[in-house]
């Protein structure tokens, strides 16, 4: 089994969310894993007891994605999508991202880089949010996903999560 | 503030001014009485961000165990491929 020596999530300035993980394959098989629909739809799956019934990527710039993800639980729908503003194979990807139901305002812009070393793939995705009032209502979404999930108590958290002090 | 400061290698102002940070952010609090103003830790919001990270880095981290499977079927499909490719020739 691989045990990665990288897997951080960040805040690195007001508006932005940044997750970073090294894969043990190289780039050009972790770029189809991200680009590709057959195989995203094996592992992007959502919060647990979801899945994902459509995935449409049109790798181009000017080209756009959807994602729909569904509850097997209840029969809920959770959809987004975006469109390619940056498409370098196997190296670099822009995208903007909204949700059909967005619970913060605009767009955010997801950047996913991939940096091989040694057959290790280190990947960053960056999601900058149109301001830090929208990037911390998505973070509170964190916690709405974790209650769908079954984690009741975080109920009583959301009032005074930090977000809504700033 | 003196206090506080001691620790610390920086000028008064600067404590003050990270003080003033973490007050506005709600994650300290500051009392009074004649002579000083003693600040309290506010443990609360500072848990519920750590909570908010804890569950995010779940919800990814099960995301990137499945794509490590993912990969492994992947490199694994590749190696048969290369093999059947190289008994041809």
């Amino acid at each position: 089994m691989f045990f990665p020596d990288t897997f951080k999530v960040s805040t690195p300035s007001d508006r932005e969310i940044q997750v970073t993980r090294d894969f043990d394959a190289p780039r050009r098989l972790v770029f189809d894993a991200f680009t590709k629909p057959e195989l995203v739809r094996r592992w992007l799956l959502g919060p647990p007891g979801w899945t994902m019934p459509l995935c449409e990527i049109d790798l181009r710039v000017g080209g756009a994605y959807r994602y729909v993800w569904r509850s097997e639980k209840d029969g809920s729908h959770m959809a987004m999508g975006g469109v390619f503003r940056e498409v370098i194979a196997l190296e670099r990807l822009v995208a903007t991202e909204k949700f059909d139901d967005a619970w913060y305002p605009g767009e955010a812009l997801d950047t996913t880089v991939f940096v091989e070393t040694r057959g290790i793939t280190r990947t960053t995705i960056t999601i900058l949010y149109e301001s830090q009032e929208a990037r911390d209502t998505a973070r509170r979404s964190g916690m709405e996903y974790g209650m769908a999930a079954g984690y009741d108590r975080l109920e009583t958290l959301l009032p005074t999560f930090i977000g809504e002090r700033t | 503030m003196s206090e506080l400061a001691e620790p610390f290698s920086m000028t008064q102002p600067a404590v003050s001014r990270h003080l003033k940070v973490l007050e506005r952010a709600g994650l300290i609090s500051s009392g009074s009485d004649a002579q000083r103003r003693p600040r309290k830790l506010e443990a609360r919001p500072l848990a519920e961000a750590t909570e908010w990270l804890q569950r995010y880095r779940e919800y990814w981290e099960a995301s990137f165990a499945r794509l490590d499977g993912l990969l492994s079927e992947l490199k694994a499909t590749e190696k048969k491929h290369e093999r059947a490719a190289a008994k041809k020739r």
